[in-house]
Parts: structure tokens; sequence; C-alpha cells
């Protein structure tokens, strides 16, 4: 135990000496100019809302201390380890900035380690929705559909997240500090970013309760620092008191259950997966920092899809490819690849292959992906 | 309603499942009656400990152990299920069900039978999601699914993303090669 | 008749033609549930686990006769029931008293490592102290079995009324007269624990 309590400690030396070696460079030389000195509020596109300006002197990069890694560090530990072990019911509204600005605000019961539930109160098309998130398992009710969907979420993508962030940090790819803090629902948070040191990427910012490690509110934000979407809490109660099958499916209405993803671990490799489609499958050529974090293969049986996920350590993204007969007068446009992704999502068609991909990439990795893949 | 009524009533309330009377009864009553406020509210923390006790988790070698046992088991044989069924069938508590068949097949052979009836009813839909919705949409939904334990990823705004209609920027009526 | 999960349905479909790999999918699908609740039914003992297996082998036994009337999660409930119901009446319990306890995710476990994210996922984290989880434990073995039963299935496992009724076979109205029983009991015997400011 001696024996890894040392090389646990001597882990977190060079964890905290890499990373404030690497931010001082960044400070230094990687930093976009653009980054350094454009003022926050002034965006290209008026739909989208600017982040709103840390009560810091020099938003920007600015050299970080190894006390001020070391509250960042302290911070996102917390929120690892204590946030999500603390019960709480709060309302919660998502906002997703696109060529118009679309919103939700739901109710979130959440009573520990992977037990959550949302309860959509609005907009009217989404009232009534329930994502139910148990046992390693989800259920999406659809409302206007009367459909569950169901299926075994990956309970391993807390640790794989976790240990990508943290090589990330080791390797100097990711920086993560402390940039700000804010009140929000009441509850005192202090406001983490957490970028790839690479400049350009997309990033994110966690509001994390100082008390009690819970996230009150997430920014996903563009290389340029647009927001691209939000969710924040309006309101949060500590003291919740739960029914038992607030938490449990049978708590849902009584309709058949249609599969979402089969109900088997992750598979280890592309190879494993391989072995259960009928096609060969296709792996796109990315940036070094993207690794593969888990593949599936999901129904139909006939012609399953296959489902590559990658994560540069801060942003995730899944790319779906299942063979495809396009009729012989099929206009050619359909064949033609996106230039870009559009609201972090774009389909094409290429060969035989149909592709789908999700997530937030920038131009040029995107056009890698797509130029890769026969 | 007193308190001798009204104590057997609260668990149900608890879990609401009272009707509308019932529950209007309990609620004029508990806002009357400190005892049985009390005796719901402890009630209701039971409930709520008992939900939040830690769950086991069976010893790694589970599964080796079962697949051991399973070993040494003989194989189930599905022949004895039809033969239980049949024997089951002839029970003699089952006898006037069949007296019952038997006559409405009777006068089934007197009446007229709709052409919809005899017409075969369509193949169960094997993979309903993915004949519902396209492929893009299923494809949403699952990254739903992989989002949801994802300490940086935002749940509500994939599942924002999946759900609203608009968002769809997919060529429309694609599916699957069959 | 209550809806049955469609992936459990095709599970048990692959069983019936034979498919070990379909049993297996079952197996990692209800171990933990199916161990958590005869953990419970029959104290903290080494021989949960043993029953636990005993559950699942009697399922593969009898899976080809299983036909879709009750969910799966709702059978093999029964099947776990019966088989502690039959241990406990056995007085099989004073020994298991002494016997080793489930395992449970420990601190040590958690803390060993202490690193920055380290944090795997662990749904079965107690918000719970030690001292309470123990006392819970000892005050759920003192109620009659029959009312043990529904509680945990009810309040633990979030089975219906419905689906309790089939698994204990009787009418709905003694699944809830039971239920209402049982918390009562529990209740009194967790009195020093319960937080008099708690507002309903």
């Amino acid at each position: 135990m001696k024996t890894c309590r040392d090389y646990l400690t001597f882990r977190f030396g060079v964890v905290l000496s890499v990373a404030v070696l690497l931010t001082a460079a960044g400070a230094l030389c990687v930093t976009p100019a653009e980054a350094q000195t454009r003022e926050p509020g002034v965006r290209s596109s008026p739909t989208h809302p600017p982040f709103p300006r840390p009560p810091l002197p020099g938003a920007g990069f600015r050299r970080l201390s190894p006390e001020d890694q070391n509250r960042a560090r302290e911070i996102v530990r917390l929120y690892l380890r204590q946030g999500s072990r603390q019960p709480y019911q709060a309302e919660e509204r998502t906002r997703l900035f696109r060529d118009r600005m679309i919103e939700s605000t739901q109710i979130v019961k959440h009573q520990g380690p992977g037990r959550t539930r949302i309860e959509y109160t609005d907009p009217p098309l989404l009232q009534g929705d329930i994502l139910l998130v148990n046992g390693g398992r989800i259920f999406k009710y659809i409302r206007r559909q009367n459909r569950i969907l169901e299926g075994p979420v990956p309970v391993e993508e807390f640790n794989n997240r976790a240990q990508a962030l943290l090589q990330g940090v080791i390797k100097g790819r990711i920086t993560v500090r402390v940039v700000g803090s804010e009140q929000i629902a009441g509850q005192n948070a202090a406001i983490v970013e957490i970028r790839p040191v690479r400049g350009g990427a997309f990033f994110k910012r966690l509001w994390i309760d100082e008390r009690t490690g819970v996230r009150l509110k997430i920014e996903d934000a563009d290389p340029q620092g647009n927001v691209i979407s939000t969710s924040y809490f309006t309101r949060i109660d500590y003291s919740p008191s739960f029914l038992p099958r607030d938490f449990s499916p049978a708590s849902l209405p009584n309709v058949l259950h249609e599969p979402l993803l089969p109900d088997t671990p992750p598979l280890p490799n592309v190879q494993a997966a391989q072995q259960q489609v009928p096609y060969p499958i296709y792996e796109p050529s990315l940036p070094a920092e993207f690794t593969l974090t888990g593949v599936w293969v999901a129904p139909p049986a006939g012609q399953p899809v296959t489902i590559l996920r990658y994560t540069d350590g801060v942003i995730t993204f899944a790319l779906f490819q299942h063979p495809v007969r396009l009729p012989q007068n099929a206009p050619e446009r359909r064949r033609v690849p996106p230039a870009r992704l559009i609201n972090g999502a774009a389909r094409w068609i290429s060969g035989d292959r149909s592709y789908f991909l999700i997530g937030n990439l920038k131009p040029e990795t995107f056009r890698q992906i797509v130029s890769s893949l026969p | 309603m007193n308190c001798r009524k009204i104590e057997p009533l609260l668990s149900e309330y608890l879990n609401n499942s009272l009707s509308a009377r019932e529950t209007l009864a309990v609620d004029r009553h508990l806002s009357e009656c400190n005892a049985c406020a009390r005796l719901l509210n402890e009630m209701r923390q039971t409930v709520s400990l008992l939900a939040s006790a830690p769950r086991r988790e069976v010893s790694p070698d589970f599964m080796a152990n079962l697949q051991a046992r399973l070993a040494q088991t003989p194989a189930p044989t599905p022949r004895r299920v039809w033969r239980d069924n049949l024997r089951a069938m002839f029970r003699p508590r089952t006898l006037p069900a069949w007296g019952m068949a038997a006559a409405a097949c009777a006068l089934l052979l007197f009446l007229p039978i709709p052409r919809h009836v005899i017409t075969p009813p369509p193949a169960p839909n094997d993979t309903p999601v993915q004949t519902a919705d396209s492929i893009a949409q299923i494809a949403k939904n699952q990254h739903v699914a992989l989002t949801a334990y994802s300490p940086l990823d935002d749940l509500a705004a994939a599942n924002l993303a999946a759900s609203s209609a608009d968002l769809e920027n997919e060529p429309a009526g694609e599916r699957p090669a069959r | 008749m209550i809806a049955v999960s469609d992936a459990d349905a095709r599970l048990v479909l692959r069983c019936q033609a034979n498919d070990a790999a379909a049993f297996n999918e079952i197996v990692a699908r209800y171990k933990n549930k199916v161990y958590n609740y005869i953990c419970r039914m029959v104290g903290a003992v080494a021989d949960a686990e043993d029953l636990a297996q005993e559950t699942f082998v009697r399922a593969y036994m009898s899976i080809h006769s299983f036909q879709s009337r009750a969910s799966l999660n709702t059978w093999l409930f029964r099947i776990a029931t019966n088989l502690c119901i039959d241990y406990l009446r056995k007085g099989r319990r004073a020994k298991a008293m002494t016997a080793t306890p489930c395992r449970e995710i420990t601190e040590e476990e958690t803390d060993a490592v202490s690193d920055l994210p380290d944090e795997r996922f662990e749904p079965q984290r107690s918000l719970l102290s030690k001292e309470l989880a123990d006392h819970l434990d000892r005050a759920l073995q003192t109620l009659p079995e029959k009312l043990r039963t529904v509680m945990l299935l009810y309040d633990v496992e979030g089975l219906s009324y419905e689906e309790i009724a089939q698994i204990v076979d009787c009418p709905l109205g003694t699944v809830k007269s039971r239920l209402f029983h049982a918390r009562a009991a529990l209740r009194a015997k967790l009195a020093p624990y319960l937080d008099e400011r708690w507002s309903p």
C-alpha cells in the first residue's frame, strides 16, 4: 500500500510540474493571438451569446501559478469524487446556439452515481419526456410517440473520460484552470476551464459548486470562444426527498421498450467488432491527440451499424457507419460530403458506405476524417 | 376520518396510489393531526433510507462459478415443456374453458367471417427503432446513451439535440440496406 | 399484463433457441440485482451468492417453459424469493450469520487510487453512513419474511404492485397491506436515526 501511495504522490508531482511547465509555455508561445486579445463579448455571429466574462483580470491566457493549478486540480477532483454522490433536485435550462437558439427546461433528480432522472417541462415538443439513468441502463420515454428506448450505458465511460483527462494533463495536451467564480442557482461556483493546449480546439467550462462538487453549469465553446451549448441550474435543492420509484423504470408508462444499444459491453477494439459485421469497418485518420474510447455494433441484426467513439480528452465524437444502397437515380449531392459539421453533426455517403458523425470538430479535422475514409 | 382509519392509508398516500377522495381525506387529516403527519414523515424517510442503502455486487468470479455449475447441470429440454403444457391444458380446472371454446367454435362455423379477420397480421416488427426512425435519429439517441456517464459531456444538451426534429440536417427517407 | 422489455424478450427467445451467449447476457444483466435482493432477504451472508447462482441455474433449467406472461425481471425475482424463503425456513440462518459478509465496495477500494480523476463508476456507492447501513440491515432482518419480501421488491427493486402480487402469489390488496406494515415496522426500528425536522 505504501508503495502505491508513493507512486501516486510521485505521479501527482509529475502531473503538477508538467502541467505548470506546459501552461507557462502555452502562455508564451502556443496561445492563438486572437484568444489573447479579442474581447469575449465581440463575436462574429450575433446569435451566439458571449461567454460571461470571468471576473478575473485578463480573462485570456495568463501564466498560472502552482497554486492556481493546484486549486483547479482540487476543484476538478471535488467534482469527480464528490459531485456525483451528492443528491439533489434541480431545475435546469439547456440552450443550443444554432441557426436559432433552441431551449429546453427540465427537472433533474439526482440520487447518487448512476441514478438520474430528467423530466422535461418545456418546450411543448418535449414536455412529459423522461430520461432515466439507473443501474447502468438508460430509458428514454418520448411522450409524443408513446415509446421507450432502452439500452445499456457504457458505465466505464466515467472512468475512461476522467483518465483521458488525467492523461491529457500529464502529457501536456490539456490545461485545467480556474478562470473565475460566479453564483449559479444561489450557490458559489468556481468556473473551471478545460481546454486542449494546442490552439484552435473546442473547449469546455464547468461551474462547480465549491461546497458540494456538483456541476451547476456547463458550456461547450468553439475554438473562437463562441458558446455552442450550455446547461445550467436555475434552482437547486440539496435535501430532496425521493421515492425509490423515481429511479425505477416501473415508474415510466407501460409501453414496450425498444432496444437502443446491444446489451453487451463495448467491444475492446475494432478487430472484435469486425468479427460481428459482414462488411469491412473503415477507421478514419485522426490527429494524434484523438484516441478511440469505445466500439459498438448496434442493431439491426441484418445490417448492423458500427459505432466508433473518440476523444481528445476534452470533447468526444462518434462515427457511425453502415453499408447503404442508393437508388441509381439518387441525386449526386447525396454523395458529396459536407464541408463542415452543421449543428455538430454530418451525414454523407461514400462508396458503399453511409457515415454519420456527431460531435464538435474543427473543419480541418472533419475534412481529414472525410478524406481518409473510402 | 380518525387516525386509525388514516394510518393504513399513509403508505399508499406516499406512493401516490390513493383515489382522489382518499387523498383529500388524508390531506385534510394531516393538516390537523401532528401525530399522523409525523408518522408519514418518518415513513417517507424510512423508504428513502432503504432506497439509498448500499447495493451489493457479486464477486468477480461469480460468472466463472456459475458456468462451472451450469456445466454440471443437464441441458434443459424443451420437449418436457410441451408435455407439461399439454398436461396443464387438461387439468380439471381448465375443462370448463374447453367446453366454452368448443361452443364458440361451433358458433363461428355459422357466422360470416370478414375478410380482414382471415388476412394474416403483418410480420412482427423485429427492429422497431430502426424502422421507425432514420439512421441519423437512431445515431443521435445512441449518442445520448453514450454521453450519460461522461463527466465532461452535457447529457441534457445531447438529448435536446437528439429530440428536436427541426435540427435534422441529414438527407431524408434513407434506410439501411437490407 | 405487464409489458415485457423487448430486449429481455429477445434474450429469452434466443435462450430458448439454445443460444448460450444470450443466457450469459441475462446473467450479466440481472446478477447484481438478484444478488442484492437475496443479500437483504437472507442477511449479509456468503450463502447469498450461492442462492443467486442457484436462481440462475433454475432459470436456465426452466427457460423453455418461460412464456413471457410475466417479465423476465418478475420471473427471476420469483425464483429468488422462493429460494430465499426455503433457505430461511430450513433454519440455515444460524450458520449463515457467522459467514462472510457480502461483497460491498469499500472506502479502501475507492481510496486506493486516490489521485485526480480516478473516480470509478460506482452506482452502488452508498449515501448512508456505515453505522446506519448496518443498523438498517439488522432492522430488515427482524421483519417477518412476508413483509420484508414485499418491501424489498417495492421500495428497493422498484417493482409494481402487480408484479409483486405475481411473485408472492397473493392479491394486490395483500401486497399493499404488507407494504404498509413493513414500512411502519421498519420505521419504528429506525426511529433513532430519523430526523424530526424533515419536512413532509
